[in-house]
C-alpha cells in the first residue's frame, strides 16, 4: 500500500510538471481580457543602430495601449546579457497610445560585436482595469 | 474457508474440539488470518506428533499442507499488486498524452505552442502552399476587397483574405503597420468586431496571442492548419502560410469563424 501511494505521488508530480506552461523564452502569462496579441522584434542596421519594433492589439478600445517599459540588453555570447538602457513611457510618450491597436518603436545606438535583445512590458488599460504582458524581442 | 485437499490430514490429526476451536476463531473475524490458522494447525500438529509417530505418508501430506497454506497466503497478497501494473500503464499513457497535447503538429509541419494564457506559432511549413494559378479573389464585400488590395501591395498575391463576413459589418480601421510590416483591419457591427491581420512570420520573435484556459485545436482547410482558440469571449484563428502569419478573430460564434476561414479557399465557379 505504501509503495502504491508512492507511485501515485510520483506520477501526480510528473503530470503536474508536464502540464506546466510551455512558452518561448521570457514570456510570462498575465493577459487575456484586455490584450488580444502582442508583437515585437529587433532590427540592427549596418551602423549598429538598434530599433525595437512593437505592436499591441486590445480586445476592445483601450484608453492606454502600448509599452510601459522597454529594456535593451546586449550580449557577446548569447548567454550572458547586460542592460544597455531602459526606456519608460513616462519619458517617451511615443511608447504609449490608445485605441484598438498601437504600434511604435524606439532606437538605441549600439556597438559592433554585440547581439541585442529587448524586454518589453506591454500595457493595456480601460475602464474595467489594467492588464500587462511581457515578451522578449530578438 | 479455503482448504487444500491435504488439509484433510491436519483435520484428522486434531481432535474434533480442537479443530472446531481453530475454525471458529478464524472464521469469526472479519479478516480471517490464514497465516494464524496455519500456525495454529502447525502447533496442533507439533502437539500431536509428540504423542505419536507420523507415518511417512502423513509427514508428506503435512508438508504439502504447509506449502499449500503458504501459497494461499501469497495468492491473497498478490491481488493487491495486480492493479498496480495497469495503474502504472494508465499513468504513463496520461503523462504522454499531456506532453503531446502541449505541442500539436499540423499539416505541412506548422507547430503551435501554448500555455494556459498564451499561444504562438513555432516553426513554419516545410513546403510553401502555392497560390492556384487560376486563383482570382472575388467578393461582394468592398471592405474585404480593400484588405486584399493592401495584402497584394505588401506581400504579393496570397490566398489568405476571406471573401465572406457576416452582414452588417463596416470597416472601422484599415491600414499597414510599416514598422511591423503588417496589414490589419477592424470591422464592427454594434458591439461586435472582426479583427483581421497579416504579418511576416518571425521565428525568433513570434507574435503572442492571449487565450483562455483551453487547448487550441486545429481546423484544417485546403491543406492549411488553422489553430483555433478563444480569448475573452472572442474566437481566434491563427495560421501561417508562405511565411505570413495570419489572424482572424471575432466576437461571433465559433461556427461563424469557421465560415469566414472557409471562404478563403472557396472555389468560385
Amino acid at each position: 500500500m505504501k509503495k502504491l501511494l508512492q507511485h501515485i505521488a510520483f506520477f501526480s508530480a510528473l503530470v503536474f510538471i508536464l502540464s506546466a506552461p510551455v512558452s518561448a523564452i521570457g514570456i510570462m502569462p498575465l493577459a487575456s481580457s484586455h490584450i488580444e496579441s502582442t508583437d515585437c522584434h529587433i532590427a540592427v542596421s549596418s551602423s549598429n543602430l538598434v530599433t525595437v519594433y512593437f505592436s499591441i492589439e486590445g480586445t476592445d478600445f483601450m484608453s492606454e495601449l502600448g509599452a510601459s517599459m522597454i529594456r535593451v540588453q546586449r550580449s557577446t555570447d548569447g548567454i550572458n546579457w547586460e542592460i544597455c538602457d531602459t526606456y519608460w513611457a513616462s519619458d517617451h510618450p511615443e511608447m504609449m497610445g490608445s485605441g484598438l491597436t498601437f504600434n511604435s518603436s524606439i532606437t538605441y545606438q549600439g556597438q559592433a560585436g554585440y547581439q541585442y535583445r529587448a524586454f518589453i512590458y506591454f500595457h493595456a488599460k480601460n475602464s474595467s482595469g489594467t492588464r500587462t504582458a511581457m515578451a522578449y524581442a530578438y | 474457508m479455503k482448504r487444500t485437499h491435504n488439509s484433510q490430514w491436519a483435520l484428522t490429526a486434531m481432535t474434533g474440539e480442537e479443530l472446531e476451536q481453530a475454525l471458529h476463531r478464524e472464521l469469526s473475524s472479519k479478516k480471517p488470518n490464514w497465516d494464524a490458522a496455519g500456525q495454529y494447525l502447525h502447533e496442533q500438529h507439533r502437539r500431536v506428533r509428540q504423542q505419536r509417530e507420523l507415518t511417512p505418508e502423513e509427514q508428506d501430506a503435512y508438508r504439502e499442507f504447509l506449502q499449500a497454506q503458504q501459497q494461499i497466503t501469497e495468492s491473497e497478497k498478490r491481488p493487491l499488486r495486480r492493479p498496480l501494473r495497469p495503474l502504472l500503464a494508465t499513468a504513463v499513457a496520461v503523462c504522454l498524452l499531456i506532453a503531446i497535447a502541449t505541442v500539436s503538429l499540423g499539416t505541412g509541419g506548422v507547430y503551435g505552442s501554448w500555455s494556459a494564457d498564451y499561444f504562438h506559432l513555432i516553426g513554419h511549413p516545410d513546403a510553401a502552399v502555392p497560390v492556384p494559378a487560376d486563383y482570382v479573389f472575388r467578393t461582394e464585400r468592398p471592405e474585404l476587397q480593400k484588405i486584399y488590395a493592401l495584402v497584394v501591395q505588401e506581400f504579393g498575391e496570397q490566398r489568405i483574405v476571406p471573401t465572406w463576413i457576416p452582414e452588417g459589418y463596416t470597416q472601422e480601421e484599415l491600414g499597414v503597420w510599416d514598422l511591423s510590416h503588417a496589414v490589419y483591419s477592424f470591422l464592427t457591427s454594434g458591439d461586435h468586431r472582426i479583427s483581421i491581420s497579416f504579418t511576416e512570420y518571425r521565428e525568433k520573435s513570434p507574435r503572442n496571442y492571449s487565450k483562455d484556459n483551453m487547448i487550441p485545436f486545429v481546423y484544417e482547410v485546403a491543406g492549411v492548419s488553422h489553430y483555433i482558440f478563444s480569448n475573452a469571449g472572442r474566437w481566434v484563428a491563427v495560421w501561417e502560410v508562405n511565411g505570413l502569419e495570419c489572424k482572424i478573430s471575432t466576437s461571433c460564434s465559433k461556427e461563424t469563424l469557421f465560415c469566414i476561414v472557409d471562404s478563403i479557399y472557396e472555389e468560385i465557379e
